[in-house]
Parts: structure tokens; sequence; C-alpha cells
């Protein structure tokens, strides 16, 4: 892997809504004390973050409206 | 001379060389003055901001309380350090260029944008005001606010505009090297918030920096960019920026109200605009100038007859 897909990677939405909205997530799972269904408060947060990074990945956008 | 003691008919009897020799002289006034103020702000901004992170995380200060504080703070980085870019604080040469550069640097470590770049881009910037090709912040201009507010979010998804001009202004003007300058500090950025988001720190880095510099960030292009400019299609001297009234007042409009003052004297510091505003309105007025609202010291003193 060059250096450019590596910086590439590193500042992706994907890594991105894994490193950090998926521990953010989990932590407000716990803060607002909502009950899961099954498993840990970071999978969740890791499984709804990585989606989000996913998507923000395939349209441009973390907010679903793409840029012009 | 100053604006008290000529009348309109007086400064229109001027020659035009007379009447920008008169122009200049009174911006000179307030030049050539150390902006201490913006030093101790820009430093003090900042170890502000850096003292929120021990106090939340020791539980000195509750997150809730310093979410908005550190909203503030970042939103009050950028200014000192675009003192700093125009070497108000000191110019090359000067023996205080060291603190000139300091600030620079340090204050805008909030907004995680680096002193270089935002020195070089901004340079672009006054060069070529509203050019739609040469301006890096000509992407800010919208029609209103709520257009603005919509085009700022838009830019700064993923597949967005945001940092497009600022790199090809780097690399039109021969400082592409400077984009390392920008990948150090998203990296450090991105570094910080994955960390402390990893050790259990996750809401208290996204209330420290991660959304407050996204509300800092869309406030100071309103202020900074969007308002003094609007609706940028005027590029010529006196035509490029605007002075307005803004509803917030001068403070919390970042003293953006009288911009068209720092547009044409780049090194006036920010806090004597207002003042070298309004000795320079009333020839700022008869030059064609917007000067948003603003009463010339004649229209002032027939309406308080």
């Amino acid at each position: 892997m060059n250096a450019l897909k590596f910086i590439g990677l590193l500042f992706s939405p994907v890594v991105f809504g894994l490193a950090f909205f998926g521990p953010l997530i989990a932590e407000m799972i716990v803060l607002l004390e909502l009950s899961l269904p099954v498993g840990i408060p970071l999978y969740w947060g890791l499984a709804m973050g990585g989606l989000l990074g996913a998507i923000a990945q395939w349209r441009g956008s973390w907010i679903w409206v793409k840029p012009s | 001379m100053s604006r008290v003691t000529l009348s309109r008919a007086e400064l229109e009897a001027m020659s035009p060389d007379a009447l920008d020799a008169l122009e200049r002289q009174i911006a000179g006034r307030y030049m050539h003055r150390i902006p201490w103020g913006a030093v101790a702000w820009g430093l003090g901004n900042l170890a502000l901001w850096l003292a929120l992170w021990p106090l939340v995380l020791f539980d000195y200060l509750s997150i809730w309380l310093a979410f908005p504080i550190a909203t503030l703070s970042i939103s009050l980085s950028y200014l000192p350090s675009h003192e700093a870019q125009h070497n108000i604080i000191a110019r090359e040469g000067h023996r205080l260029r060291w603190l000139n550069e300091l600030v620079g640097h340090l204050s805008p470590i909030p907004l995680a944008q680096p002193y270089r770049v935002l020195r070089a881009t901004h340079m672009e910037h006054h060069a070529h005001s509203n050019h739609p090709d040469l301006d890096p912040d000509y992407p800010v201009h919208a029609p209103n606010d709520w257009a603005f507010l919509k085009n700022s979010l838009l830019r700064r998804q993923p597949g967005g505009s945001s940092q497009k001009s600022y790199g090809e202004a780097l690399e039109r003007t021969g400082n592409s090297a400077l984009m390392i300058d920008a990948l150090v500090m998203n990296t450090l950025f991105v570094g910080v918030l994955f960390s402390m988001a990893w050790t259990g720190h996750a809401i208290e880095a996204a209330l420290l920096w991660w959304l407050p510099r996204h509300i800092a960030l869309t406030y100071i292009q309103y202020y900074l960019s969007w308002a003094p400019h609007h609706p940028g299609i005027r590029q010529e001297r006196y035509g490029q920026t605007r002075a307005f009234k803004s509803q917030l007042g001068n403070l919390l409009s970042m003293g953006m109200q009288y911009h068209i003052v720092h547009h044409l004297y780049p090194r006036i510091p920010l806090s004597s605009t207002p003042a070298a505003f309004r000795d320079l309105k009333d020839i700022l007025a008869l030059k064609g100038c917007d000067i948003g609202g603003w009463e010339t010291t004649e229209a002032k003193r027939d309406g308080g007859k």
C-alpha cells in the first residue's frame, strides 16, 4: 500500500465511523441507559458507526444529502 | 484633517490624488501598533481550551458546561492568527517577529488549521477577492443566510469541496509543500479523537473538539467570509468587501462589520478597525464602497438636528 492510499484510508469515512463514531455511540448508549436486545454497547456502536461510515463513503455525505 | 473637519462637498471638491492621500493619512494613524490584546487573546484562548481537557477528564468541570466554553473558545481561535498572517504583531526583521509567528502557529490549533496554509491561502484571498477561480474563499458565497448554512455543511462532507480551493491555491502559488502541514494537523486531530474514543472518552472528545470545531467553522465562515463579502460580485479595491450592521453587535460578529477597512488596509489591527472605519467612512462612501447602512458623518449630523 503506498503512502497516498494509506492517507486516503486514514481519513476515510469508514475509518472515522469505526474509530470515532463507534466508541462515541457506545458511550451514548451507556449514558442514555438504552437496553440492548443482544451484545454489548461497543458492538452496537461499531456496527452503527461502521454503517454510517460506509453510507458516508458511498454517498459522499454524512447527512445523506449529496454535495453538488 | 479628519472626517469631522470636512463636509461631503469639501471631500467631493478634492482631486482624486488628494482624496487618496487623505485616506492613506487617516488609515496610517491606525497602523504600526502592536496589538497586545490579540497576542494575549491568542495565547490565553489556547490555554483556556487546553485547560478544559484536564478539568473535564478529572471531573473538576462538567462536560456540559465545558462544551459551550469550548465552542466559544474555538470560535475565537482564528482571529489572533489572522493578525499574525498579516504581520500586524511584528513584521519580518522586527525584534518581536518570533511572537508574531508564535501566535500565528498556536492560536488556530483548536481549529485544527495549520498557520502556514492559512496564511498562504489568505494572501490569495486578498489578492483575488471574489474571483470565482482564484479566491480560495469564493466557494463560501451563497445567495442568503440559509443557503450559506446548507452550502457550508455540504462542502464539509467527504465528497464536498471544502479543501479543494485551498489545495488549488497552494498548488497555483508554488506552496504545495504546505500540504504536509495540513496532513500533520489533520493526523493530530483524528489521532486525538481516535485515542480519546478508544480510551473511554469519546463524549469528551466530541464535545471539547469535534462538535465545537464544526460549529466554530460555520460561525467563522459566516462572519469572516460570507457576510463581509456578500454578494461577492465586485472585485475592485473599493467593492470587494462591505461594511454591514450585525444584529449580534460588533463583538459577537467578531469585528467583521468593518471588514472593509481590513481589506483596504490589512495592517490595521482588528481592534482599531471600528475607529478607522468611523474616520474613513465618508471617503469610502464617496469612493463607491458599500458602507452597509452606517450613516456618513454629515447624514448623522443632519439627522441629529
